[in-house]
């Protein structure tokens, strides 16, 4: 590899050796970096293949994954990635609250995260519904009717989403539009600010800080630190194990594709895609409005205000289960538990 | 010497109304919806066609023709819940995506919904053949005579 590319200075010339472990971030943040790329050129990939209409949709998400030549692949990466990223994006915030990475300075930074897990989340749907087969019907209906229940605003946020008054036609076409511009290309917008405020906050959260005058001969010797070529070279690590991850995945999972949704038959399973079992779980036991809108944006109010108003203590950063963070570790580990709980619920009915 | 701060502020302002006020422009653009493409008036079959007690599933209108001794009425499948097609099993009307139950006149018995499923208006063609209108709701009692 070239000694030093644009690539390389992307990086800080050198992070704290400490954090710079796998053991400290287990480079969670840096995978869904690398997850999103997977996504952007397989997305763009199948963009050339996939049609956004109602007699287009499905079959051009069939010959992509039986007739384009390694289009199977293709989705097959996107799909895994997108799936992963998911999960990644979650271990990262966990990450974040079980280290104190979210106390001052990097509060804001904490909240733009927040921000990119919802993207992360509404891609994962919006990406799901676009292959239009039997299997996306009840998940869009009933995704999109939730948007109803709001008081105010919500039938004109449906209309917004879905481009009618109930989904038609041209709700393909709408959710092509928000997955490609209205979700990935903002998030990667955000994405980049999200990476700009690590480096402007002080880089990796870290034990070690940096003397601001690092030319000041007289400060005493600071912890050991790598350089930026040993980042790259980590990051490359994880991006190749990844892949062949994805790669497996791919080959002994791929992706299904059902006949063409047209909301006329009747299946006998109605179940939300995986991450959101557990809001349907919620939604058998009572109230649209409350169990599908009120408590899941509860939970994400809470999450914002952990740095706020659950810890404020500024101590405690870089040291996993800190003791100061104690309060905001109870409160997302026990969110955790609930949602995998509401999860495990909802698969075993 | 003028302060420099209320110009600062007075920009920023601007900015951020600018900002509001394309937002508003763009949701608004969003917010066009061509003519409604879902067809909501079915024409079915002639009244005879409904036997006394039975249950016909009209997939195209998600919802259901049934006929007891007085006439011919339809339910809606649409789960008062969140908007899922119920599924019709034996004597009572199942929901696929919470589990919430109707019986055969379409009240709840089981939750998380709260409304019975709604009655919707049949009438007929001037050939004769039942006509329903997915948009009009009819009261309990009301049914199609069928001479």
């Amino acid at each position: 590899m070239k000694h030093s590319s644009f690539f390389h200075h992307l990086h800080p010339v050198t992070i704290p050796e400490r954090e710079a472990r796998y053991r400290y971030t287990f480079g969670l943040g840096g995978l869904s970096v690398f997850l999103f790329i997977v996504l952007a050129v397989t997305g763009a990939l199948e963009l050339f293949y996939y049609v956004p209409s109602l007699d287009g949709a499905n079959r051009s998400v069939q010959a992509i994954t039986f007739l384009v030549p390694f289009g199977w692949l293709v989705r097959g990466l996107h799909y895994w990635a997108a799936q992963a990223m998911v999960v990644t994006v979650v271990l990262h915030l966990l990450r974040v609250v079980l280290t104190g990475a979210y106390k001052r300075p990097r509060r804001f930074n904490w909240l733009l995260g927040l921000s990119l897990l919802v993207f992360v989340l509404l891609l994962d749907f919006t990406g799901f519904v676009l292959r239009w087969d039997t299997d996306i019907e009840w998940a869009l209906l009933v995704g999109t009717n939730l948007l109803k229940t709001i008081p105010l605003i919500g039938p004109a946020l449906y209309g917004t989403a879905v481009g009618g008054q109930q989904i038609n036609p041209d709700t393909i076409v709408r959710f092509y539009g928000w997955h490609i511009f209205g979700l990935a290309l903002v998030a990667f917008g955000v994405m980049i600010w999200h990476a700009f405020r690590v480096r402007r906050d002080g880089g990796i959260s870290s034990l070690s800080v940096r003397s601001r005058s690092s030319s000041d001969t007289l400060s005493p010797a600071h912890t050991p630190r790598i350089s930026r070529n040993e980042l790259v070279r980590r990051e490359v690590l994880g991006a190749i194990i990844a892949t062949i991850i994805l790669l497996i995945l791919t080959l002994v999972f791929p992706p299904s594709i059902g006949p063409v949704g047209d909301f006329k038959q009747l299946p006998e399973q109605a179940t939300a895609p995986w991450f959101f079992r557990w809001v349907q779980q919620l939604l058998r036991w009572g109230d649209p409005l409350l169990m599908g809108v009120v408590i899941p944006i509860g939970l994400l109010v809470v999450l914002a205000l952990v740095p706020y108003l659950i810890d404020r203590h500024e101590q405690g950063v870089a040291r996993w289960f800190n003791r100061e963070g104690r309060a905001a570790q109870i409160v997302v580990l026990l969110m955790v538990v609930v949602i995998i709980g509401l999860t495990l619920i909802g698969v075993l009915q | 010497m003028t302060s420099r701060l209320p110009r600062r502020a007075m920009l920023k302002l601007s900015l951020g109304l600018s900002g509001a006020l394309t937002l508003a422009g763009v949701l608004k653009y969003l917010s066009y919806q061509s003519a409604p493409t879902v067809p909501t008036r079915f024409t079915l079959k002639a009244p005879n066609d409904y036997p006394v007690g039975s249950v016909t599933v009209v997939p195209e209108a998600r919802a259901y023709i049934l006929r007891d001794e007085r006439g011919l009425f339809a339910l809606s499948a649409i789960c008062t819940h969140l908007g899922c097609t119920v599924n019709h099993e034996s004597d009572k009307y199942q929901c696929p995506c919470h589990g919430s139950q109707y019986n055969a006149a379409g009240y709840v018995m089981r939750g998380p919904a709260t409304q019975p499923l709604p009655r919707l208006a049949l009438s007929l063609s001037p050939e004769g053949l039942v006509v329903l209108d997915t948009t009009q709701q009819v009261s309990a009692e009301t049914r199609l005579a069928v001479g």
